[in-house]
């Protein structure tokens, strides 16, 4: 693929969901400081939907700024929020909130599998998490966007699978994202990412 | 089974780029990898759990549905539940370490515990972590440093029993230096006080069959016991084959009584003869029926003579001779609240019918426990029927079904804790380097260096900082929440493994994500008496996120300790489950049982045995009965032992040498400023705690928390209607529940069911209200006596009030659909 | 550390089959001078003549102390096993008064086999327990004896600390009588799975391990 090829809406959703797996370390952190990665927050900009976020990683990563505590911090908002039970948690995953009653690995991770599987993608080794978390979800929508930007064909369209598949409970996910114990950086992305996707939504998604 | 996933914390290492564009590259990476993961499979597989055996449906790799087995008389509703527990969003997922604890180090701000502050950490991290603070704890405190007494009721399976393995690897790789517990929290008095009164533990072993009872027994007696709610649970994997025999009892007609300030599903089931007695007053009831049966000379002096020892020296006590008070009916009456006609109906109804007094446990798991089942005993040798067809008494009818017939079955081996490797005169004298009676863990933390009076030996607290705790939820069964909450700040390191965010692990400093029975093979009884089957525990689903078996994780910390091959023997997992069988099948020969070779058995997944013709027959103590001199009891005298001299000599002032009436420190009608007695009994529900976080609590939750059953008359003093929050109080702690007003409960009694999870508003603040209701954050955390030194869950007074104030949500729990 | 890998490992075979062979042959115990023998290793059946003609007249319990009365002749040493018996239970030879440690086990007829000596009233029970000494015939080629009580434990101990800690955890010995301990294994023992013959095993180590063992050791340096 070519920079010319690149999907905003697919790095959106490639950037964002890298987050929900894994809190950034202090390295990764240490990237929004050099250029490539100030330009990447600069190009992330230009998405109104996405100021809160963005703001918060310019803060967090300001010159001078202690990348080692924002980092902790950021660990201590992400298991709070996706790796600990509870009520003033956001479990990340489609089946949570879609299924009867609330379980992990319903029908939503057995539709992901079989989509993953006609798309012929897999996840990654080293991820112990469900097909229906959010971080996959968000790449497999990348995915089909840039197939279908690429003349592929595609099992459903990106536009079916944002629609049918995410935000279908990516707004509640949200809202209990706010309300989480430390909604640190997490409450605004998750937010960010809700409106971003409902736009593209509404715009039919023009990639 | 060594399934090392690492997890570091860059996102590079997790997230592999799949682009050549630099910023791209590395912070919008794609996660999806080409090439399709293989198809999982679908079927059904079967398993078995503490409530009995089914059949899960597994749909492309995800367990879909549950059905029980054909051959379960009787299954648990609970099922669903079990299936729930393997995908509730609170599952444990990943090695997690309290932040405070790796940025501080062990003892750092130990107030904070309970703040849920935790950070994930790898595989290797986390158990470097474990080991080293095993040796250092090991090697600064010596062998009193580290606790592994660690109590609960974990899961079935014989392999993967975490508890054992939990010792394997603390005798193998700290060579048995930790401090051990003995009894548990079930039967923590009656199992101390049996054995010098009847001579054996009596609580779980064998009673007269259920055949004998349905055929023989004319007056059924169920004291503080609720056989049909607490028989759908084993501790290996539950039978049910009671249920049968309650329904063929209940089809003759014949009288069944329940006495029980609750109206019980056993009363509703028998449509018995319900006695709402006063809580705590057991024993008091019990003598004034004795003393309508000497009084009205309806007792039985042979049996006193031949088979007892001691009465004549209960007798003046009995009839107030020694203490200047009979213990009549109206003296009874006036303690328990049972009329005194009652108990003179009752002396006469059991003197004159075949009557068995089937008494649970719930009636010694108070302050003096002891002395109930001492004085059933004692009233029961008074009746003289003890050994008799369907007469007598049985302290396990209610529990994992006994009194079911016992089949000719397999006897399997298990898991050995490894003790063999230890030498010397530790493990023989103490079963580790030191032991306490597993109640007064609390009381330990608090006092090391102290002394602690126990069966007639003085023990002294170790000085424990470390805690190691698997299989079990002590911030459940333990009583006394907010002592417990300020004890548990003087430990330096807590770990816990376990699959579900308990109130337990939000308060240790390393949490292990374990997995559930359902995501590992194992194999296990059915039956803990009948003993009826074998059945093969087949993995149903693989193990979720980072999930590890126990056995794993303890392999691994122990290769850290130098022991890893000690552990393993080499072993896999099935490995270790064929040995197991194959240990097993030359009794087939012996026994004449026609049993398969291990492979044809794991094919089959359940192996059923016979149940001899004569096994029907089984009478408790009938060959005591027949010849007590040549089959004498375990006591001094071979006896029963009204009255004991070994007790007598340990002089303890709340364990007298024959069973006595002893006021405790709190009870309706007694000592104590609270109005209401609060009755903690099992839920319908759950296992203890287990369950607790899944869909079954749908099914009995009032407005989202533990209900609180209270008497109309209560509730109207107090304002409280049908679905109120209300919040229960004492000078211990204070918990939110929701209120059922029924009459099923006495007036002056509320019951709160054990095992709800612990909902700080605070985490971590000592004497926060909690809001969903831990009923054990109200009890005492007081020994029922030096004798036994077991736990006084059932000793509690409280008040109750409509709660008005802002209220806290529920939050231990992930109901993201729920308001 | 020494590891008890064999204890762990070995098959669990009776303890005759092991021991029986090199104590018969190499057993300075049994030479011809009276004086203790040893210590039967499983249940040894003690007749009232040398030779198999009549059957045995009862049982002498694993860990007896057994005292050779004589010489070997054609096969079979007399023998005397000390102990006391409770008046109307004489059938039962006990180690102690009042711990009930049953070193033999006699038939209806067997109690013609025992001599009596002085009686004890046990303040403790009210029971008078009276000396008691059975005097018989062993089979020397089908019985195994142990020179000494700690090779008996060793074994015992391996099979306690493997075989009764799947389902528990491990019980301490000395938390209770050796009365109790009958009682407890007669439940726990076929949990185990074992052959009978080591359950008795482990209920007598335990009886010697139990808040007992003192009187029980003392009771040895009696016989």
């Amino acid at each position: 693929m070519t920079p010319a090829e690149i999907s905003p809406l697919a790095v959106v959703c490639r950037w964002a969901a890298g987050f929900f797996l894994a809190p950034p370390d202090h390295a990764a952190l240490a990237l929004y400081q050099e250029p490539a990665g100030a330009a990447l927050l600069a190009a992330l900009e230009t998405e109104p939907a996405l100021a809160a976020p963005i703001q918060d990683l310019r803060a967090m990563t300001a010159p001078g700024a202690d990348l080692a505590a924002a980092a902790d911090r950021l660990a201590v908002a992400h298991s709070g929020a996706f790796l600990i039970g509870g009520r003033r948690s956001a479990p990340p995953y489609a089946s949570v909130w879609l299924s009867p009653r609330g379980l992990l690995n319903q029908e939503p991770a057995r539709a992901m599998n079989r989509l993953l599987a006609a798309v012929d993608l897999g996840l990654p080794e080293e991820a112990s998490e469900p097909p229906d978390h959010l971080s996959f979800q968000l790449n497999l929508l990348a995915e089909l966007v840039d197939r279908e930007n690429g003349g592929l064909a595609v099992p459903l369209t990106a536009q079916g699978f944002l629609r049918d598949h995410l935000l279908t409970w990516l707004p509640d996910f949200a809202a209990a994202c706010r309300r989480l114990r430390e909604p640190f950086f997490y409450a605004g992305l998750a937010a960010a990412l809700n409106e971003y996707l409902n736009q593209k939504n509404n715009e039919n998604i023009k990639a | 089974m060594s399934d090392h996933k690492k997890m570091t914390m860059t996102r590079r290492g997790v997230l592999r780029g799949a682009t050549a564009f630099g910023a791209l590259a590395a912070l919008a990476p794609s996660l999806l990898r080409p090439g399709a993961a293989h198809a999982q499979g679908s079927g059904s597989v079967m398993s078995g759990s503490h409530w009995g055996v089914f059949t899960a449906n597994v749909e492309d790799g995800t367990w879909t549905s549950v059905s029980p087995w054909a051959g379960d008389p009787h299954p648990s509703h609970q099922l669903e539940g079990v299936m729930d527990s393997v995908y509730s969003p609170s599952r444990i997922k990943y090695p997690m370490v309290r932040k405070a604890w790796l940025e501080g180090g062990p003892g750092a701000s130990p107030e904070t515990r309970g703040a849920d502050d935790f950070v994930r950490v790898s595989w290797d991290e986390a158990l470097d972590l474990v080991a080293g603070e095993l040796k250092r704890v090991s090697e600064t405190y010596g062998p009193g440093g580290v606790f592994g007494g660690s109590y609960g009721w974990k899961s079935s399976g014989k392999l993967h029993n975490c508890q054992s393995l939990l010792r394997r690897m603390l005798n193998l790789g700290l060579e048995g230096m930790f401090v051990n517990s003995s009894g548990d929290y079930s039967t923590g008095a009656s199992q101390v006080i049996m054995p010098h009164v009847m001579g054996t533990l009596e609580v779980y072993e064998q009673q007269t069959v259920l055949p004998v009872v349905v055929e023989s027994t004319d007056v059924l007696v169920f004291w503080g016991a609720d056989p049909i709610k607490t028989n759908q649970i084993g501790w290996t994997v539950a039978d049910h084959d009671n249920y049968p025999y309650f329904e063929a009892f209940k089809a003759t007609g014949k009288k069944v009584i329940v006495i029980d300030p609750v109206r019980t599903e056993t009363v509703e089931f028998f449509g018995a003869d319900h006695i709402q007695i006063r809580p705590h007053t057991d024993v008091a009831m019990m003598l004034g029926i004795a003393h309508a049966l000497y009084s009205e000379g309806l007792h039985d002096q042979d049996f006193l003579d031949n088979y007892t020892s001691g009465f004549d020296r209960f007798l003046p006590y009995l009839t107030g001779e020694s203490d200047g008070v009979a213990k009549t009916p109206e003296w009874a009456a006036e303690i328990c609240g049972v009329p005194a006609e009652t108990m003179v109906e009752l002396a006469k109804l059991f003197a004159s019918n075949r009557t068995m007094l089937g008494s649970g446990w719930s009636v010694q798991r108070q302050h003096h426990g002891e002395q109930t089942h001492w004085m059933l005993v004692t009233l029961a040798s008074m009746l003289g029927q003890i050994g008799l067809p369907g007469g007598g008494f049985g302290l396990s009818y209610h529990y994992a079904n006994g009194g079911a017939p016992s089949h000719n079955a397999l006897t399997l081996g298990g898991m050995p804790d490894g003790g063999a490797a230890v030498e010397g005169a530790a493990w023989m004298a103490e079963g580790g380097a030191f032991s306490i009676p597993v109640s007064r863990v609390v009381e330990m933390l608090e006092n090391p260096g102290g002394t602690l009076d126990f069966n007639g030996t003085q023990t002294t607290f170790p000085e424990v900082k470390m805690a190691y705790w698997v299989g079990g939820n002590p911030f459940a069964h333990h009583q006394d929440r907010n002592r417990m909450i300020k004890a548990w700040q003087t430990l330096e390191t807590v770990v816990v493994h376990d699959f579900q965010w308990t109130a337990t692990a939000r308060f240790a400093d390393i949490v292990l994500p374990a997995t559930t029975a359902y995501e590992r093979n194992d194999i296990e009884n059915v039956g803990d008496y009948s003993s009826k089957a074998l059945v093969a525990m087949k993995k149903v689903v693989d193990p979720v996120f980072e999930a590890r078996n126990d056995y794993d994780i303890f392999a691994d910390v122990a290769e850290r300790l130098g022991a890893g091959d000690a552990f393993t023997e080499g072993k896999s997992e099935m490995d270790w489950l064929r040995g197991f069988y194959e240990d097993a099948l030359p009794q087939a020969a012996t026994f004449g049982i026609d049993a398969p070779d291990f492979d044809g058995f794991w094919e089959a997944g359940i192996l059923e045995f016979d149940l001899p013709e004569e096994n029907k027959q089984f009478v408790r103590y009938a060959d005591f009965r027949d010849d007590p001199l040549l089959e004498p009891l375990g006591t001094p005298t071979g006896l029963i032992e009204i009255y004991s001299r070994n007790i007598e000599r340990m002089g303890y002032d709340d364990c007298p040498p024959h069973p006595m009436w002893i006021e405790p420190i709190e009870r309706l009608g007694g000592a104590g400023s609270y109005p209401l007695h609060v009755n903690t009994a099992h839920s319908q529900s759950r296992l203890h705690s287990q369950l607790n976080g899944t869909v079954l609590r749908e099914g009995y939750a009032v407005a989202g928390r533990e209900p609180c059953l209270i008497n109309p008359a209560d509730a109207e003093a107090r304002g409280i209607a049908d679905g109120d929050v209300v919040r229960v109080f004492n000078d211990r702690g204070q918990v939110l529940a929701g209120a059922v007003v029924t009459d099923a409960v006495r007036p002056n009694v509320i019951q709160i069911w054990e095992g709800g999870w612990y909902d700080p508003a605070e985490g971590g603040v000592v004497g926060a209200l909690d809001a969903y209701g831990d009923v054990n954050v109200l009890t005492p955390d007081i020994a029922t006596s030096k004798l036994a030194n077991g736990n006084s869950g059932h000793t509690c007074l409280a008040d109750v009030e409509k709660f008005t104030g802002d209220l806290p949500e529920v939050k231990v729990f992930t109901a993201p659909t729920n308001g | 550390m020494p590891k008890r890998e064999g204890a762990l490992r070995c098959p669990l075979l009776p303890m005759r089959a092991i021991l029986g062979p090199l104590l018969l042959l190499a057993f300075p115990g049994f030479a011809d001078a009276p004086g203790r023998l040893g210590f039967a290793a499983d249940t040894v059946d003690i007749h009232a003549t040398s030779g198999a003609q009549s059957g045995p007249i009862g049982k002498l319990l694993t860990a007896s102390p057994v005292t050779a009365l004589g010489p070997v002749e054609d096969g079979w040493r007399p023998v005397a096993v000390a102990g006391w018996t409770l008046v109307g239970a004489e059938r039962a030879l006990q180690a102690a008064p009042g711990i009930r440690v049953t070193r033999a086990a006699l038939g209806p007829d067997g109690v013609g086999a025992l001599s009596f000596g002085a009686s004890r009233d046990d303040p403790e029970t009210g029971q008078t327990w009276t000396r008691a000494r059975l005097t018989g015939w062993i089979a020397v080629d089908t019985v195994a004896l142990s020179p000494d009580l700690d090779t008996l434990w060793r074994r015992a101990e391996a099979l306690f600390a493997t075989r009764c800690t799947t389902c528990h955890v491990r019980r301490v010995p000395a938390h209770y009588t050796a009365n109790q301990w009958t009682s407890h294994l007669k439940v726990m023992g076929p949990r185990t799975g074992l052959p009978r013959a080591d359950q008795a095993l482990i209920r007598v180590f335990l009886q010697y391990h139990s808040a007992d063992a003192a009187a029980l050791a003392a009771a040895l340096t009696e016989d």
